[in-house]
């Protein structure tokens, strides 16, 4: 309804339109689109250039286009340019996005599901069990990898899904209650971590190994590590996507969301699976990357409302940019070393979290 | 037009069997549940709803709870808990679009045509400016007008509400009775409502519904319940009902002693 009353006498009182506050209510927030897509572009560029060796920013955004299909450009970089950024920059760029976008699509479903703000991608004892399955894979020498994929990140798939399970499994047994499967996690990851300090005590000679895997890198990137991770973060963020507005409605409790229309159970059950894979794929080509599925939920939360319809499909966006930034910092402050990426997620995440959070005034819930 | 059948409504909680019910409501009737604390009210009503597991058979037209999928039951019946959760951070438009789940596809985003819900919904209960308000801002008889948009926006045909003036002084209660008779008549719904106070239940509703320890301890009309000794039975303490010009039926609890609470009924 655009028709706009005209005030007909001198009296110059716009007379508002009924419907204004709820199609605002309703408005796509598209600064908050923007600058995720922005932050992502810069993050993703930044990260191509910089390194052991820099390279020509503008080279660089022509490189990533032309690796785009149809498109054929030239770039400008020379054959020893064109080797860096294709064999060492791009995947670890990609696979940061990827860790970056599973993690907080995975926090932002466990939140919603458990309707708790704390909540975060490890909840179910998935690093735990992660933690355990590279440790076993180190300390006893075993060759499980599989085809393309080295042996630490399938150990740790398998430790994080065994986790997971057991927590899943554990919390049905006791009554399938929110209460019961954070309860389960918590005994479940408890239990896993254990056996881990007890093998990596046992086997001190390779403590160096699996406590710079705990500490996450994404030093080893490549594009085999690429191919094992993106069907999870694709078909998985996608079904989270898809759960979006069920979210929303779990919020209202289940007993209200099965009244209103909408399957709990069913919702629960799904998100929390789809949740574990996310983390479980993330985490075994990453190591333990804390913060960024519980921080980048709650910032864009923070920032743009509560209403999982766009928390969601944003997390993935700034999640990647996030992650993808704090790789870029991971490789530069001590160039040529590296610092463990989970140490530079809560270093620059805690501090940017917690000015969010204190200029929230209370619009944190 | 939608007539609402219960056939051997039954719960049990192990041994003992809580609620025990059978019973045929009419299309466009408002029937107001009554009876003590703890008689089963609120069972009824989420029996009704499908949110309570019951034996027995619940039907609206041809519409069978259970052999349809929960998104097309609710649709078809909506409940106006008695304590809904509020989360807190959530606004009014976000809240009165849950109503719309039922209406959206398991993939899908709401659209243009429940969006329009929302607003005419929320212009029909004079909440239009209220739409980007959080809830946790909200006071409780704003609160239960936002509910009831809720229940509303999900274009069902019968409407249920537990105590839907619980939380209410009494000028909000009459205002919200008020408000659910409206749309009652402007839209045919069929409204069933449990409810605390038998005078305002007399005055709105045109069936009574009376349970005790479960069961129907009195049902009809207005006329037919609202009688010293059916209440005095029903409730277990000594009920008298006055008769006002205006306000149609008084129900006064305990009276023959000296009634403590200062509430007056009515103005001068």
């Amino acid at each position: 309804m655009n028709d706009g009353s005209v005030p007909l006498s001198g009296t110059a009182i716009a007379v508002p339109d009924r419907a204004d506050p709820v199609r605002r209510a309703f408005r796509v927030p598209m600064l908050a689109w923007v600058t995720s897509v922005g932050l992502l572009v810069i993050a993703v560029l930044a990260s191509l250039a910089v390194g052991a060796v820099d390279l020509p920013l503008g080279g660089v955004a022509l490189a990533t286009l032309d690796a785009l299909p149809l498109l054929d450009l030239d770039t400008g970089l020379d054959d020893r340019q064109l080797v860096i950024f294709q064999q060492w920059r791009l995947p670890r760029v990609v696979l940061a996005g990827l860790v970056g976008a599973s993690l907080s699509w995975s926090g932002a479903a466990y939140q919603g599901v458990f309707r708790n703000p704390l909540a975060d991608p490890f909840l179910l004892g998935v690093g735990a069990g992660a933690g355990l399955g590279a440790t076993a894979v180190v300390v006893f020498g075993l060759d499980v990898g599989w085809g393309p994929i080295a042996s630490i990140p399938a150990g740790a798939f398998v430790g994080a899904l065994g986790a997971a399970s057991l927590a899943f499994w554990l919390g049905r047994l006791a009554g399938g209650s929110s209460a019961a499967l954070l309860l389960a996690g918590v005994a479940s990851a408890s239990f896993f971590t254990a056996v881990q300090t007890f093998l990596q005590q046992r086997n001190a000679d390779t403590l160096r190994i699996v406590y710079s895997w705990l500490q996450g890198s994404l030093g080893t990137a490549g594009w085999s590590e690429v191919r094992l991770l993106a069907p999870y973060t694709v078909i998985g963020g996608a079904l989270v996507v898809a759960h979006r507005r069920h979210l929303d409605v779990l919020r209202v409790g289940e007993a209200e969301a099965r009244s209103l229309g909408a399957d709990p159970v069913r919702i629960r059950v799904t998100l929390i699976v789809v949740a574990s894979l996310l983390t479980a794929a993330a985490v075994s080509v990453s190591g333990l990357i804390s913060f960024v599925g519980l921080v980048v939920p709650h910032a864009i939360r923070l920032v743009v409302g509560s209403s999982y319809r766009i928390v969601v499909p944003l997390s993935g966006l700034v999640g990647a940019a996030f992650l993808i930034g704090a790789d870029v910092v991971a490789r530069t402050v001590l160039s040529p070393a590296e610092l463990p990426i989970g140490v530079v997620t809560a270093f620059i995440g805690a501090p940017f979290f917690g000015l969010i959070l204190a200029r929230s005034r209370g619009g944190f819930r | 037009m939608s007539r609402l059948r219960y056939t051997d409504l039954e719960v049990r909680h192990g041994h003992r069997t809580t609620l025990s019910v059978d019973g045929e409501i009419r299309s466009g009737a408002w029937v107001a549940i009554l009876g003590p604390n703890g008689a089963g009210k609120s069972t009824f009503l989420r029996c009704l709803a499908g949110t309570e597991r019951h034996g027995g058979v619940v039907v609206v037209d041809d519409v069978r709870q259970g052999s349809v999928p929960i998104a097309e039951w609710a649709s078809t019946v909506a409940l106006v808990p008695q304590q809904p959760v509020v989360p807190e951070a959530m606004t009014v438009s976000e809240y009165v679009l849950l109503g719309r789940t039922a209406h959206i596809g398991w993939f899908r985003a709401e659209r243009e045509h429940d969006r329009r819900r929302v607003a005419e919904v929320l212009d029909d209960l004079d909440l239009v400016d209220f739409a980007e308000r959080r809830l946790d801002g909200l006071s409780g008889g704003e609160l239960q007008r936002v509910t009831l948009a809720r229940a509303l926006a999900t274009d069902a045909r019968v409407l249920l509400l537990d105590e839907p003036t619980s939380a209410l002084d009494l000028s909000h209660q009459i205002g919200v009775l008020e408000l659910i008779d409206r749309v009652r008549r402007e839209r045919g719904l069929t409204v069933v409502a449990a409810m605390h106070d038998l005078t305002l239940a007399g005055r709105f509703a045109d069936r009574l519904l009376v349970l005790r320890d479960g069961v129907a301890a009195a049902s009809g009309t207005v006329e037919d319940v609202l009688r010293g000794d059916v209440l005095s039975s029903a409730y277990g303490t000594e009920v008298v009902v006055l008769h006002d010009g205006a306000l149609g039926h008084v129900v006064v609890p305990g009276a023959g002693r000296p009634h403590p609470s200062p509430e007056s009924k009515g103005r001068p």
